[in-house]
């Protein structure tokens, strides 16, 4: 077994093992599932409330209701799951398949309607006024101020009932139904190859998610990976066992085998993240309509990204005394690395743009702004073999730099060189 | 035949020279005392033979061809900074230094659970080593530096720590090693370890090599040819006696010999003569030799110190 290969594996066993990674793998999740959890629970309640039967007031002082139309239009507004999706599908606009059902109370007074309400009779009153028609102004009474819209979509519903009513016998059935829905927006958005296609609410809703999803993925992993690394660095230093290490392996060997089991564990750790936070929501991946190239590309700047971004932050990591002091030098590159989230909308609206490709060329962005620029599935083809290109040589780079770096850094024990001797020790070795 | 070789080799870390074109060989079964005071460049030395730092001139052979990285594996070697993974077992850590010095997992814990019997710690092998005592972690480490059956052992203050039971032991384990024929490189500021122990001594301070050779070699160069005698003869007749001193009451002499007579040709003369009753060759004890050594070598420095910020003044006053 060649010594990279053990190197890794007893960083990676090692790493596995500490209650600490156990804890943050399993527990961060249930965390944040926890407090999902709770702040969903009075969202769902409020759901339910808009979907359980609305018994709505009305007050018609101008005469122009026809209630006996009310029940058919009501029938209407019951919808199931499928209407729902078609709905989120935009293939139809039947908001009131998933509105729930609808009664209606007819009160001759306001004073009538008001005391029902009072009394919990009714979740509201809407009062047409005598000068309806010349004002369309419409009354709304309610206890508090619903949560959820102008009470639930029963607004909608006497909308509905207000123009079948108006135009009842006056048109005829097809117009009286446009009339119902005047119109229904179709969006066709021109594609790579030039080509109108029409647009799809969760795959519009997926160009945004994902990029950010793969983006804070990465971002994540290096900051976990690189604090292990720095982590067990910092213990082997301060153990002082870096010699021992240092007389049987070269540093090289070492600084690379603890890249890879130590990036390892973070990968690890972080799908079991993924498994734990995202089944919860994978009803919604058929929805989300992804290339394999971005999975395959995902991947490679995954690897890129953490062999680059870890061996700068161990290799000046190591430059630090303690722990802290480590964490500091490494955490600088952390944050070089998550430059492109902030311009977030700028390289979305513009995968092409001069910023999107500026980021995508440097390689220590890159990582990230590819990430974001391959999930949009607009990327120019060329810019990844040219980025990745340029990640591989400033990751081999680096690893030369660094490594030297890390010599220096850990035989130099409980001293923190100056600039002056890192700019001596990068130009000749130790 | 050598197995290390270290030809004219200097380092200097940023500006301050730390080893100083120095010179030696380490032969086959050969055990070699390293010494020099502290600071002296002994650690920066055997990191260089280890491959750890690289000199910045010179050049080191091993088995006959310039070191490289697999030579690692055929080396032994103790650091003067102790350090062990102190969270894990004994064994565990045993395992993953023997696989880095290129043996099988199974092979390497076979071999560390065949030296924790030996140096009695087979009941602690599954402990967290922060368990066991300095004492124990020290034979902990040097078991790291026999896992592989080195040819060449080097030990940097091998014995510090250490009870005089274990002190027995360590000393034990190092003479049945070089009966094996393994090389032993041993840094020490312990002397009597070195005269008990060593076929040459390499002396180094401030980064320059000052004493290297066998310890007869040394202590002929540096001995003053002082020799204890109890006898009734008249001693100040041989022409070769430099000075004679009477010491114990009258009845023995301190003699010193003129340089290059043996001591052996004096004792010769005096028994043709007439009865001895007490002769001794007084040995410069090792200890004494490098302190003499080192203050030499500080004076000297102080000296051309001296010199040099005399010739400044005068310059200036040119």
């Amino acid at each position: 077994m060649s010594k990279i290969k053990i190197i890794s594996k007893r960083e990676f066993i090692v790493t596995v093992k500490r209650r600490g990674y156990i804890i943050a793998t399993f527990g961060i999740p249930l965390f944040f599932l926890v407090i999902g959890l709770i702040a969903l629970i009075p969202n769902w309640l409020s759901l339910q409330k808009t979907l359980e039967s609305k018994k709505m007031g009305v007050v018609d002082y101008a005469g122009v209701l026809r209630l006996e139309l009310a029940g058919k239009l009501a029938e209407e507004f019951k919808g199931n799951r499928a209407d729902f999706y078609s709905y989120l599908m935009g293939e139809n606009q039947d908001r009131e398949k998933f509105i729930g059902r609808i009664e209606l109370r007819a009160y001759s007074s306001k004073e009538e309607a008001l005391g029902a309400l009072e009394k919990g009779e009714v979740d509201g009153v809407y009062l047409i006024p005598k000068n309806y028609l010349e004002k369309g102004e419409v009354e709304l009474y309610q206890k508090s101020k619903s949560p959820i819209g102008r009470l639930g979509g029963f607004e909608l519903f006497l909308r509905r009932l207000l123009v079948a009513s108006l135009s009842y016998k006056r048109v005829d059935a097809a117009l009286q139904k446009r009339l119902q829905k005047p119109m229904h927006t179709v969006e066709f958005v021109r594609d790579r190859e030039g080509e109108y296609r029409k647009t799809h609410f969760l795959k519009d809703l997926s160009k945004v998610v994902v990029p950010y999803f793969f983006a804070f993925l990465l971002m994540f992993s290096i900051l976990t990976t690189s604090a292990y690394l720095i982590q067990g660095m910092s213990e082997e230093k301060e153990n002082r066992i870096m010699e021992i290490l240092l007389s049987s392996v070269s540093s090289q060997e070492l600084f690379i085998g603890k890249i890879i089991g130590l990036g390892g564990a973070g990968l690890l750790q972080f799908f079991v993240w993924m498994l734990i936070c995202f089944w919860p929501i994978t009803f919604l991946l058929p929805f989300i309509p992804l290339s394999w190239k971005v999975f395959v590309g995902g991947i490679v700047y995954f690897l890129l990204g953490i062999a680059l971004l870890g061996s700068l932050s161990t290799g000046f990591g190591a430059l630090g005394r303690r722990f802290h002091e480590s964490h500091q030098f490494a955490m600088f590159w952390s944050m070089v690395c998550i430059i492109p989230i902030f311009f977030f909308s700028v390289i979305l609206d513009a995968p092409n743009g001069f910023l999107a490709r500026f980021f995508s060329y440097l390689p220590v962005t890159s990582p990230v702004c590819m990430m974001m620029r391959l999930s949009t599935e607009r990327v120019d083809w060329l810019d990844i073999p040219i980025s990745i290109l340029l990640l591989v040589l400033a990751t081999w780079l680096s690893i030369k730099v660094c490594s030297r770096l890390f010599r220096v850094g850990v035989l130099l024990y409980g001293r923190k060189p100056s600039w002056k001797e890192i700019l001596y020790w990068l130009r000749r070795d130790l | 035949m050598s197995v290390i070789e270290v030809i004219e080799v200097s380092k200097s870390y940023h500006e301050k020279l730390a080893v100083s074109d120095v010179s030696f060989s380490l032969k086959e079964q050969e055990i070699l005392g390293l010494l020099g005071p502290n600071g002296a460049g002994k650690t920066t030395l055997l990191r260089m033979i280890m491959g750890i730092f690289y000199p910045d001139r010179g050049e080191i052979v091993a088995f006959g061809k310039p070191l490289t990285p697999e030579d690692k594996n055929k080396i032994g070697y103790l650091p003067e900074e102790r350090g062990l993974y102190l969270k894990q077992k004994v064994l565990d850590v045993l395992t993953y230094l023997g696989q880095l010095k290129g043996m099988e997992a199974a092979q390497a814990r076979q071999v560390s659970l065949e030296w924790l019997e030996k140096l009695e710690l087979a009941s602690r092998a599954d402990a967290p080593i922060e368990q066991l005592s300095k004492g124990m972690q020290q034979k902990v480490q040097l078991i790291v530096a026999l896992l592989n059956r080195p040819k060449v052992l080097i030990l940097d203050e091998p014995l510090s720590g250490l009870d005089p039971v274990n002190i027995r032991l360590v000393k034990n384990v190092i003479r049945q090693l070089h009966q094996e024929g393994c090389s032993v490189i041993l840094s020490t500021h312990q002397m009597n370890l070195v005269e008990e122990l060593c076929d040459r001594v390499l002396m180094i301070h401030q980064g320059k090599q000052v004493l290297y050779g066998s310890l007869e070699e040394v202590r002929s160069n540096q001995d003053s040819n002082l020799v204890l005698v109890e006898t009734s003869l008249d001693l100040g007749q041989l022409d070769y006696v430099q000075s004679v001193e009477p010491i114990s009451e009258g009845k023995r002499f301190r003699v010193i010999l003129e340089k290059g007579v043996e001591a052996k040709k004096f004792l010769q003369d005096l028994l043709s003569k007439g009865e001895v009753k007490y002769f001794e060759v007084f040995r410069t004890p090792l200890e004494d030799i490098f302190i003499q050594l080192v203050s030499q070598s500080q004076n000297d420095r102080a000296g051309l110190n001296n010199d040099d910020s005399q010739k400044g003044g005068r310059d200036e006053q040119d």
